[in-house]
């Protein structure tokens, strides 16, 4: 019995990588320009200065690259948020990770520290982030009801969000509403090799810490006192999913924006598949949170957005009503 | 051939103009509400008639600002007009109608020109403010200058050269737009006719590595005025790479400003500067000079 | 195996000092009933023997090994706990959720092995829960929840269970269940050191009983000597009645002290 659905856990997973790397070809293809299966070929594989290659390998790779790196840490975050704070609505977004994260971006950027050095936008990045989980974990603490996470989070998500339109409005160059939007609900484009190279590895970083909580997560099942029972450092596993949080997900945001809901949406999607287990979620949440991102990103680049479309806008049109349709299904337990 | 809207506008002024400025020796005084309504001001009426401008009559953005320094300055916006009672207030895309008549009913005359959609409208407008104003033979005078060198610029030899423009954010202009205008005026090809953009868009950098320009037009990056976007595409290394060893030309935002006022004033400066590029394919007769203008 | 010694036991939260001076010992085949009224500190005692809280004072020993200096992992090899009211955060099958029993024996990599799922199996069978492996945790009645979680601290094969009242809120049927099933666990070596409510159990199904008033031990030792009129009088503010029935004795509480 328990053999089959390991077998199922494996087979998800590789289909899951099989699915990523399909959408990641895909996503090569679409864009402003049409290029037919000749000049795709010719622009992976051909000299690197024609017009198809730079298309192909400078414009939109660092854009499927990043869209992978960024689904991954939110997808894996997510599941690993929920796990750790039994609460399917738990994700960086919901409890103001995100919106921390770009407060730290912001303060960079728009007070000069980055012109210091570009590693601040990241770090700052991260230290926002780390913050906010943080202030969560002192709240949370002691399985802290559903409420209490979700006020918390709208609290901190709102002021981080009104010290984001603070910042902006001060600083000497005027800067576009529109700007301060792509912060808020994130965008791939004009993303370069640059920023793969910045963020990245602290990206990494975030997932190498967080590797190996399952086992922690899924004792967590059964609460704090059984788990600490089964041998379970309780402290080292939060320090480890904050951590790997602060640092993923911050360091996503710092090149992004905060993207939301996809932390939210595909460990659920993940349940449908796979069942409750929480150990079992965080592999192929980061797989499915890769793909759900360049999926979005595909829909941004497609004419019929007349290149108005932003990744936030159709992330939110997508997540929110999955955040309500959770919310719905888990009310009896909210009380 | 001024429509029928044009015409009622134009009139309005007439009679305001006679209704206010009686004696010729005794024009009106003037106020201007925002940065686009100063210019009219600015370009006909007499120092000594202006009791106030907008903050920003000094600011890049405005063609005129050499003329408006030591000129007083309205901070206080309706409120502060209302106490300064000037005869005249010129109002562009600030206020609003139902300010207009309170402004009336302590004799203050607002005057909004029409939205100009064209070049022969934008001349109509100068037109009707200069007679408003009491200038009438000083506004014919402008639109005659302009119109001789509009004509001088249709007839200049067409430059060969794609040209795309850009602002700090990362925004171009298609069809349609006043920039277009502008840079057809100037005898270039706007490289928005090939990618088929309309209006204002963002830059479509993988359209651009398909074509890629000849000449970059780019306004409003005056240095410490400006902030590049986080998500320009001017921030891209492929962009970089493209306008790398393509000549670009910064013109002035004075010039850019206010819906295409100043499009042959624009044209003049790309075309001067092309030729200071060295980038003419051929000689091209000089036009003829300018009345003196606010750069 | 050794016995698991409590010395000196104090547990200080905040300004309270909950627990003062406690020691006792539960040798492996014995049952050790703690019973006292509610607030004397039994549920906190079970805590700090399993490190959930700090003890301020005090030494637990199983055998000559300090349980202190044992990495978290070894201590769960050895404690093994039931906690009272144990919430179950997600929907997983009754297997999967006995499963997690064998996580002190795994590393943080491993899934569990065709051994572990033998071991699973049997305490399934042992708890009368087999026919329910494939059901969900969350759909469980209460009876058939208790005897889960129950089989879920069985797979961990520690040589010492701690239970805090397992039998709370359960019906007669399944009280003497889990009762039978604690006796059993006894049987086969194991020291179960239980917090009871029910003085008839204490009395039917403990080897020893440890009894705590005052945050101190009132009474230690066989149910005869510690269940006397005068301690219930003193600790539960109880007179009881007592009979017999078949050869065992069950005792009551029967009135209020002072009536």
């Amino acid at each position: 019995m328990i053999r089959k659905l390991q077998q199922n856990g494996w087979l998800l997973n590789a289909s899951l990588l099989g699915a990523l790397l399909l959408v990641a070809l895909m996503s090569g293809m679409f864009g402003q320009v049409d290029l037919d299966m000749g000049q795709m070929a010719a622009a992976v594989f051909g000299p690197a200065d024609s017009p198809e290659a730079i298309i192909v390998r400078e414009l939109r790779l660092p854009r499927v690259l990043l869209a992978i790196l960024a689904g991954a840490s939110l997808g894996y975050s997510g599941a690993a948020l929920q796990g750790l704070l039994r609460n399917p609505l738990a994700d960086p977004g919901v409890i103001g990770v995100s919106a921390s994260a770009s407060l730290g971006a912001v303060i960079a950027i728009y007070m000069g520290l980055a012109a210091l050095s570009p590693v601040a936008i990241p770090v700052l990045a991260m230290a926002g982030a780390f913050a906010s989980t943080a202030i969560l974990m002192l709240l949370a603490s002691r399985d802290a009801s559903v409420l209490t996470l979700i006020l918390a989070g709208i609290g901190i998500s709102s002021l981080a969000t009104a010290a984001i339109a603070l910042v902006m409005n001060f600083t000497s160059n005027p800067v576009t509403v529109q700007e301060m939007v792509m912060w808020m609900l994130g965008s791939l484009e004009n993303r370069t090799f640059d920023d793969l190279t910045l963020a990245g590895p602290f990206i990494v970083a975030g997932w190498l810490v967080m590797m190996g909580v399952g086992q922690g997560l899924n004792a967590l099942s059964l609460g704090e006192d059984a788990a600490h029972t089964l041998g379970i450092d309780l402290k080292r596993l939060r320090w480890r999913v904050v951590l790997g949080t602060a640092l993923s997900v911050g360091a996503t945001v710092s090149v992004c924006g905060a993207v939301g809901f996809v932390g939210l949406v595909v460990p659920h999607m993940v349940r449908a598949m796979i069942g409750y287990e929480p150990r079992r979620l965080l592999l192929p949440s980061a797989f499915l949170g890769a793909i759900l991102m360049m999926l979005a990103d595909i829909l941004t680049r497609l004419p019929i957005g007349h290149g108005q479309l932003r990744l936030g806008v159709v992330m939110a049109i997508i997540g929110a009503p999955v955040f309500l349709y959770i919310v719905f299904k888990t009310r009896e337990s909210m009380r | 051939m001024p429509s029928g809207l044009q015409f009622k506008h134009w009139f309005k002024a007439a009679f305001l103009a006679a209704a206010i400025g009686a004696p010729a020796s005794a024009a009106p005084t003037v106020a201007g509400l925002d940065f686009c309504a100063d210019q009219y001001v600015l370009a006909f009426a007499d120092r000594a008639d202006i009791v106030a401008l907008s903050p920003d009559a000094t600011s890049p953005n405005s063609f005129y600002r050499t003329r408006a320094g030591g000129l007083p300055v309205v901070r206080g916006g309706a409120e502060e007009i209302l106490m300064l009672r000037p005869d005249v207030l010129v109002r562009s895309w600030s206020g609003s109608v139902s300010m207009d008549a309170r402004f009336d009913r302590v004799g203050i005359t607002a005057y909004q020109p029409p939205y100009a959609f064209n070049f022969e409208a934008n001349l109509k407008n100068f037109g009707s403010v200069a007679t408003l104003l009491g200038y009438e033979a000083e506004g014919k005078a402008l639109m005659a200058n302009y119109m001789a060198r509009y004509r001088a610029l249709k007839a200049a030899a067409p430059i060969s050269l794609k040209a795309v423009y850009m602002t700090p954010s990362g925004y171009t202009a298609g069809r349609g737009s006043s920039v277009d205008d502008i840079i057809r005026l100037a005898g270039l090809e706007p490289i928005a006719e090939d990618l088929g953009l309309n209006g204002w868009g963002p830059l479509p950098l993988e359209q651009l590595v398909m074509t890629p320009p000849d000449v970059v037009i780019g306004s409003f990056f005056e240095d410490g005025a400006v902030h590049v976007s986080n998500w320009s595409s001017g921030r891209h290394t492929v962009f970089r790479d493209l306008v790398k060893d393509v000549p670009s030309i910064m013109v002035p935002s004075g010039l850019m400003s206010c819906g295409g006022a100043f499009t042959v004033d624009a044209a003049e400066y790309i075309r001067a500067e092309i030729k200071r590029l060295g980038l003419m394919p051929q000689a091209v007769a000089s036009a003829p000079k300018s009345l003196e203008g606010g750069r | 195996m050794n016995g698991l010694h409590i010395s000196g036991l104090s547990v200080t939260l905040g300004d309270k000092a909950i627990l003062r001076d406690v020691s006792f010992t539960v040798e492996p085949g014995q049952v050790v009933g703690l019973i006292g009224a509610n607030g004397a500190g039994k549920s906190t005692a079970l805590k700090a023997v399993l490190g959930i809280v700090e003890p301020t004072a005090g030494n637990i020993r199983i055998g000559e090994q300090d349980v202190a200096a044992l990495s978290p992992r070894e201590r769960a090899k050895k404690l093994s706990y039931v906690p009272q009211g144990a919430p179950v955060h997600w929907p997983l099958t009754v297997e999967r959720l006995v499963g997690l029993g064998r996580t002190p024996h795994l590393t943080p990599w491993q899934d569990i092995s065709a051994a572990d799922e033998a071991i699973v199996q049997r305490v399934l069978i042992e708890t009368d829960s087999w026919h329910l492996r494939d059901r969900l945790a969350t759909t469980l009645s209460g009876g058939e929840r208790s005897r889960v979680l129950l089989a879920r601290t069985m797979a961990v094969g520690a040589p010492f269970m701690l239970a805090d009242e397992p039998t709370a809120s359960l019906d007669p049927l399944h009280q003497l269940q889990v009762m039978d099933i604690m006796r059993g666990q006894a049987s086969c070596g194991a020291g179960v050191l239980l917090v009871l409510h029910d003085l008839s159990f204490a009395l039917r199904y403990c080897d020893r009983l440890v009894l705590l008033h005052g945050g101190g031990v009132l009474a230690s030792g066989t149910p005869a000597d510690v269940l006397t009129d005068a301690h219930l009088e003193t600790a539960f503010g109880v007179k009881v009645a007592r009979w017999s029935d078949g050869g065992e004795q069950f005792l009551a509480p029967h009135a209020a002290k002072g009536v």
